[in-house]
C-alpha cells in the first residue's frame, strides 16, 4: 500500500477549519475552567462545611467519570431542562465543567503551597480577605499552579476530541469526514494526530516559558529583598 | 479495508437529541433502575476490557522503562518519541488509529481486540514515565552492590531493581489504572460493547437517554472512586512505612 498525502492537500480547508473549531473550543474551555475552577477551589476550602460540601461533591463527582459520559449527560440533559443550545456551546460547557473540577484541585493544592504564614501575615497587616487573597497569595502560588495546569491544558486540548462524538466538526470530526470519502483512513489519521502533537506541544512550551518568567520573577524579588 | 459503524447506537449517539418532545417528557429514575441490570453487565465488560489493557500496559511499560534506563541511544530516541507521541495526541485519535487505519498495513483487529491494543498502548507510555520515577529512587548502593557480587544483569533487574520499583509505585500505578478504566469508555466509539455502549443501547431503545446515562455515571463513579480511593490508602500506608 502507498501512502497518498495529497488527501491533506486536497482537503486542506476542512482540515484547517477542524483546527480552529478545537482550538476555540479548547480555549473557551480552558477559560471557564480557569475561572470556575477557583471558584470550586474556594468553595472547597472554604471553613464553611455550607460551602465545602457541595464544592467537594462537584469536583469529586466530575474527576470520577469518564468525560464522554458527562458530555453525553449535558447534551441530552439540556434539552429536558428546557435549554436549547448550539452544539458548540454545548462542547464548551462540558469541556469547561469538566476541566473545572481538575483546575479546581490544582489551585487548592498550589494554595495549599504557599506557606500559611504569608495569609496570616497580610490579615494582620489589615489586608481585606480579597486583598489577602489576589495581591498575596495567588501570585506566590503561581510556580505551583503553572506547571500542572500547563499539563491540564494539554488533557484538555486532547479531551475535546471526544466532543466529535457529538457531531462537532472539531479537527478528530474533520478527519471522520475526510476518511468517509477518500477512503485513506492512515493518512488522514497521520495528518491530525502530527497537528494534535503540534498543538500540544505548543501548549507545553508556552507553559514552560510562563514558568522559567514566573521563576525568574520571584528569584529577583527574593534577591530585592535580600539586598534591601 | 475500510470499516463503517452502522448498527443502531453508533447512528443514534450521533445525532441531535429530540428535543421538541423531551421537554414535555418528566425525568423518571425507574428507568435508570430498570436499566441497572444491563449497566452492571456492561460494567463487567468495562472491568474485563481495563484489566486486559492494563496488563498490556504494565508488560509494555515495563520493557519500554528498561529500554530507556539502559538501552542504546537510538533505542531511547525511538522511545523518547513514542512516549511524546501518545502524550501529544488525544486517545480517541489513537483508538481510530488502530481500528480504522492499522487494517490499511495488514493489522486487521476486531473492535474488542483493538479497543484493548489502543488504551494497552496508550497507558504503556503513562506507565513507563511512572516506572521512570521510581527507577530514579532505587539507592545506587544497591546496583553497586550487585555488580559488586557479579550477579547478572537479568537478576539485576528481575531480582533486585523491578520488585523495589512496583512497590514504589504502586499507588501511582492503581491510579494509572483508574485512567485507563476512564479510557475504555472510548472505545464504544468502535462499537465495543462495554458500559458507555450498553447505555446508549438502552437509550436508543427506551429514548431515556439522561435517565439511562445517569445509571452509567453512578456505576462508573463508584467504580473510578472506589479505585482513587485504593490508591490513596495504599500510598498513606507507604507513607507510614517509609517513616517508620
Amino acid at each position: 500500500m502507498k501512502l497518498e498525502f495529497s488527501v491533506g492537500m486536497r482537503f486542506w480547508e476542512l482540515f484547517a477549519e477542524g483546527l480552529a473549531t478545537t482550538v476555540l473550543v479548547s480555549a473557551s474551555a480552558l477559560a471557564a475552567g480557569l475561572l470556575l475552577g477557583l471558584l470550586l477551589a474556594m468553595g472547597r476550602l472554604a471553613k464553611s462545611a455550607v460551602w465545602r460540601a457541595p464544592s467537594l461533591s462537584a469536583i469529586e463527582l466530575m474527576r470520577n467519570v469518564p468525560f464522554i459520559a458527562l458530555l453525553y449527560i449535558v447534551f441530552f440533559g439540556l434539552p429536558g431542562l428546557g435549554v436549547q443550545m448550539p452544539t458548540f456551546l454545548v462542547g464548551i460547557l462540558a469541556l469547561g465543567l469538566y476541566a473545572a473540577a481538575y483546575y479546581a484541585e490544582i489551585y487548592r493544592a498550589a494554595i495549599q503551597s504557599v506557606p500559611s504564614g504569608q495569609s496570616e501575615a497580610a490579615q494582620s497587616l489589615g489586608l481585606t480577605p480579597r486583598q489577602t487573597l489576589f495581591r498575596v497569595v495567588l501570585p506566590q502560588m503561581m510556580p505551583y499552579f503553572i506547571p500542572p495546569a500547563t499539563n491540564q491544558a494539554v488533557m484538555l486540548v486532547k479531551e475535546s476530541a471526544v466532543l466529535s462524538t457529538i457531531t462537532l466538526v472539531d479537527l478528530t470530526m474533520a478527519a471522520q469526514i475526510v476518511q468517509s470519502t477518500t477512503f485513506r483512513p492512515l493518512e488522514v489519521y497521520i495528518i491530525i494526530s502530527l497537528l494534535y502533537w503540534a498543538l500540544t506541544e505548543t501548549i507545553s512550551r508556552i507553559g514552560a516559558l510562563c514558568e522559567r518568567r514566573c521563576r525568574a520573577r520571584f528569584a529577583s524579588g527574593t534577591t530585592q529583598a535580600a539586598v534591601q | 479495508m475500510v470499516r463503517h459503524d452502522h448498527d443502531a447506537a453508533g447512528e443514534v449517539a450521533t445525532r441531535k437529541p429530540p428535543s421538541h418532545s423531551r421537554a414535555s417528557v418528566q425525568f423518571d429514575l425507574s428507568f435508570t433502575v430498570e436499566a441497572m441490570p444491563r449497566l452492571l453487565l456492561g460494567a463487567a465488560f468495562t472491568l474485563g476490557l481495563a484489566v486486559a489493557a492494563m496488563a498490556l500496559s504494565l508488560a509494555l511499560g515495563t520493557v519500554i522503562a528498561i529500554a530507556r534506563a539502559a538501552g542504546p541511544r537510538t533505542v531511547r530516541g525511538v522511545v523518547a518519541a513514542y512516549i511524546s507521541f501518545i502524550r501529544g495526541t488525544p486517545l480517541l485519535v489513537q483508538i481510530f488509529l488502530v481500528f480504522y487505519a492499522l487494517p490499511g498495513i495488514g493489522l486487521d483487529f476486531d473492535p474488542f481486540t483493538a479497543g484493548i491494543i489502543a488504551l494497552g498502548f496508550n497507558s504503556a507510555a503513562f506507565t513507563a514515565e511512572i516506572l521512570r520515577g521510581g527507577l530514579a529512587a532505587i539507592p545506587v548502593g544497591h546496583i553497586e552492590a550487585a555488580r559488586a557480587l557479579a550477579l547478572p544483569r537479568r537478576v539485576l533487574w528481575l531480582k533486585i531493581i523491578l520488585p523495589q520499583v512496583f512497590r514504589l509505585t504502586a499507588p501511582v500505578l492503581i491510579n494509572e489504572f483508574s485512567l485507563v478504566v476512564k479510557g475504555t469508555a472510548l472505545v464504544s466509539a468502535i462499537t465495543v460493547v462495554e458500559l458507555m455502549r450498553t447505555a446508549q443501547q438502552i437509550y436508543n431503545a427506551n429514548t431515556r437517554a439522561p435517565e439511562v446515562l445517569l445509571g452509567a455515571a453512578a456505576i462508573y463513579f463508584v467504580l473510578l472512586f472506589s479505585i482513587s480511593q485504593a490508591a490513596n490508602h495504599l500510598a498513606l500506608l507507604a507513607g507510614r512505612r517509609g517513616s517508620r
